[in-house]
């Protein structure tokens, strides 16, 4: 009796585990299930107008579109949710939109002009506390909304149902491609008023292919086919879900990799160090993606505090950063050394080679500062991260070099507030746009507007009516030469920044998910998966 | 007359110092110590991380923060035995100095919450009334808190670092020792060496320090054994989640949180520091567990 009841219970725990230690078999009862791993979900909403991270906004634009869309890796623009690419003035300040007929929201409403005019006024009113405002705060009036001085968007003006105008304070050429990012996503305005708090946890109503059927934010957020989804065509075929669900992982990331390899997860991202195993594995070297991305990363100083007040100092550091050595070593050059703050493929970038590790010139470099006898500084991270080894590697060539420096290890809300208010000394930053947008690097990160939210410290008039006056520039080869101008100024002759690497995007792909690439930014927001 | 001389001396002279013999409680504890195998063997492995603890940068063969990006992530070898880390630092030298930081965090925390444990709960005790009751409430405010949770929140305000860990562990564990040690004095202050001393003319702070604080030093000697591991694996939690130590030292909690990522394709890295932790943990415990068996004078004659 004894040895059955024993068996009995071990039977029941290899069972228990079977049922909740894995996920449920990738035969999903009928029906075609796209399944990604990562982080989802972990912000506790999934509502993008309050985040900038990739887990937010990724599944939120599987529910909620952008007015324009772009094709992934390419970053090709073409109309989404207009009829056509929207037209300028000749001031280059007014542009007219006309949205395509009988578009519908998941709730059954038919998008018009009035919703727009009221996801935008969402964007800047205070009370929305919308942290992408930034993308698009030249429009005219959004900083009179942003200071509570006006309750509306004086530069948005309804024309009808379907057509409308966006006059902005400043021409900006790329204003368009700004709208196709999946942060500024049109929402129905009766639906979003209604929910209030709950937008974007079981509420998220949109034009996108998937509607929202479930969210848990410690296990999964799921999505269902839309199948009145029929506006998004690309290349003249009409786009549409090709899998009936798609469930966004919450998961530790040695999970997912357990989860991906017995066939449960169809994607998920890979860490740089998994990546070389997995690259080393044959039965999974095919699994393994690497596409090249805009993100960079580079050591930030902070220009107003001491000793980086000192341009001598911040160019000293350029000797003493050694990213040469760390793409190579540490990446193993699946991250490539970036020697210039614009990547590769956005306007302004050019072929420098960057500077050599050289302790010696940087020690003479800090002696010419008034510091012969070296300086010290704190370096600050948030979590275990890549930052985190790579201040560590960091720390130890800067030793060489006379640079004595301590990491300051905190937590994400600490870090945010300390970083946000200006108090950050140094810190490795990565930024990235989401089309090929020098403006996003020059302005969004290096603006005198961001010198304490970025704890950059960098303020300089002339350096931002330069930015501001590229924005206009239509012309390539003069857009090419300005930004270009800029570039070297940040990275070579002001050391505003020091150049570290470019971030590609690494993750694991099953070869049964096909049509990767298509008309969305997310690469897999149509894919489907074989029979 | 004679009950006030020495013992042994007596013995002598009434001619049974053969047959009688006094030892004393800690002689006694210390003999019932070491009939048992496993507190020695306890004992031992205590004293061998101590002594990594102190002589730690005398043996490690390699700077334990210096890495060589050129060896990551290797296995043991003749070079580097527990072999190296993501960034190729000696995983054995950094095992030994992360030993020497958490024994460190795990004593000192524990003495400073010994320290206020014992004078809170020897002054409720012994004064009663309105502070005991000031006390008693303070106690159980303070023990009402999830413990992990109330001390993150105190080292988010505090931020990392050492000397952070050690306020936040000692203003929370004290109220244990306190507790402990109130009911002790309750039932001391109205035994009969202390009547006779306040008879003697003895005041407040000296039957304190010199009566029940000395009669109160097993249960003292038993709680720090026994909390010490507690605050070590309290120390390894705010290290695991990169509130302890600030990089690149190295402690216990943050070679497993830093080994975490690479449990698959290094095993060896979280392994040692790990097994260290386990074992030092167990010593604390099985030690503690015996050295109150001994201490304890009802079990004198087991």
């Amino acid at each position: 009796m004894k040895k059955f009841l024993m068996l009995s219970l071990v039977g029941l725990l290899l069972l228990s585990l079977l049922a909740g230690g894995v996920l449920s078999s990738p035969v999903y009862a009928g029906e075609k299930i796209l399944r990604r791993g990562g982080d989802f979900g972990a912000d506790g909403h999934i509502d993008a107008m309050k985040s900038t991270f990739g887990r937010v906004s990724m599944p939120y634009r599987h529910v909620v579109e952008p007015l324009m869309g772009q094709r992934p890796f390419t970053y090709e623009m073409y109309p989404l949710l207009v009829v056509d690419i929207p037209t300028v003035s000749d001031d280059g300040l007014t542009y007219s939109f006309e949205l395509k007929r009988g578009i519908k929201f998941s709730d059954g409403q038919e998008l018009t002009s009035a919703d727009v005019e009221y996801t935008f006024n969402t964007f800047f009113d205070p009370a929305t506390n919308c942290l992408n405002t930034w993308m698009i705060d030249f429009i005219l009036g959004a900083k009179e909304m942003m200071e509570g001085k006006a309750d509306s968007l004086a530069g948005f003006k309804v024309i009808d149902d379907y057509r409308f105008e966006i006059t902005l304070e400043s021409p900006y050429a790329a204003f368009p491609r700004a709208l196709a990012n999946d942060y500024l996503g049109i929402v129905p305005k009766g639906a979003h008023s209604a929910a209030g708090d709950r937008w974007g946890i079981d509420i998220l109503v949109g034009t996108g292919p998937y509607t929202l059927e479930s969210f848990d934010p410690t296990t999964k957020i799921v999505f269902a086919a839309n199948p009145n989804y029929n506006h998004n065509v690309y290349n003249g075929r009409t786009l549409k879900a090709r899998v009936d669900k798609v469930e966004f992982y919450n998961m530790d990331e040695n999970t997912r990799y357990l989860e991906f390899e017995v066939g449960n997860l169809d994607h998920t991202p890979l860490d740089l160090t998994m990546a070389q195993e997995y690259l080393n594995r044959p039965e999974y070297a095919e699994n393994v993606q690497i596409e090249n991305g805009l993100s960079q990363m580079f050591f930030v100083m902070n220009n107003s505090m001491k000793p980086f007040d000192n341009v001598k100092v911040r160019e000293a550091v350029a000797y003493a950063f050694d990213n040469t050595k760390i793409a190579e070593i540490f990446f193993m050059n699946l991250w490539p050394v970036a020697n210039t703050i614009l990547p590769e493929g956005v306007p302004g970038h050019d072929d420098f080679a960057g500077y050599e590790y050289n302790p010696e010139k940087a020690k003479q470099l800090l002696a010419e500062a008034g510091y012969p006898n070296g300086i010290e500084f704190e370096m600050t991270v948030s979590g275990t991260g890549i930052a985190y080894h790579l201040l560590q590697i960091m720390q130890q060539d800067f030793a060489e070099c006379n640079m004595f420096t301590t990491i300051d290890q905190v937590e994400s809300g600490v870090w945010f507030d300390k970083r946000s208010t200006g108090n950050v000394q140094s810190f490795l930053g990565t930024w990235g746009p989401s089309f090929p947008n020098p403006d996003t690097f020059l302005y969004g990160f290096f603006h005198s507007s961001s010198a304490d939210f970025l704890s950059t410290g960098h303020r300089n008039p002339e350096y931002d009516a330069k930015v501001m006056a590229a924005r206009a520039i239509t012309d390539p080869d003069e857009a090419q030469a300005v930004y270009n101008e800029l570039e070297r100024y940040l990275s070579r002759e002001a050391f505003v920044a020091i150049p570290g690497f470019n971030q590609p995007s690494v993750f694991l792909l099953q070869s049964r998910v096909t049509d990767v690439v298509d008309g969305a930014q997310d690469g897999l927001l149509f894919a489907g998966l074989a029979d | 007359m004679i009950l006030f001389r020495n013992r042994t001396k007596l013995y002598e002279e009434v001619g049974m110092a053969d047959v009688l013999r006094d030892t004393g409680l800690y002689k006694d504890a210390w003999r019932r110590l070491k009939r048992s195998p496993a507190a020695l063997v306890a004992m031992g492995f205590i004293g061998f991380v101590v002594f990594l603890a102190i002589f730690g940068p005398y043996l490690t063969p390699h700077d334990p923060n210096l890495g060589n990006l050129m060896v990551r992530l290797k296995p043991p070898s003749a070079t580097h035995w527990f072999g190296t880390d993501q960034l190729g630092r000696d995983v054995f030298s950094r095992v030994i100095a992360g030993t020497r930081i958490s024994l460190f965090i795990g004593v000192v925390a524990e003495l400073i919450a010994l320290t206020i444990g014992v004078i809170m709960g020897t002054i409720a005790g012994f004064f009663g009334g309105w502070v005991d009751k000031l006390i008693s409430r303070l106690i159980e405010i303070l023990s009402s808190f999830p413990f992990l949770l109330f001390a993150l929140a105190i080292m988010m305000v505090l931020g990392p670092g050492i000397i952070n860990i050690f306020i936040a562990i000692g203003l929370l564990s004290w109220t244990n020792v306190a507790r402990l040690i109130r009911g002790q004095v309750m039932r001391l202050k109205t035994s009969e060496y202390v009547m006779a001393a306040r008879a003697a003319g003895a005041n407040e702070l000296s039957i304190i320090f010199k009566h029940l604080i000395p009669n109160c030093m097993s249960t003292i000697i038993v709680i720090l054994t026994m909390d010490i591991p507690g605050a070590i694996m309290t120390e390894t939690f705010f290290s695991y989640i990169g509130m302890g130590v600030r990089p690149p030292h190295a402690s216990w909690g943050k070679m497993l949180s830093e080994s975490r990522m690479y449990m698959r394709t290094a095993p060896t890295y979280s392994i040692f520091s790990g097994l260290l932790l386990m074992l030092t943990v167990l010593a604390f415990n099985t030690f503690g567990d015996a050295l109150r068996d001994a201490l304890d004078p009802r079990l004198k004659n087991k």
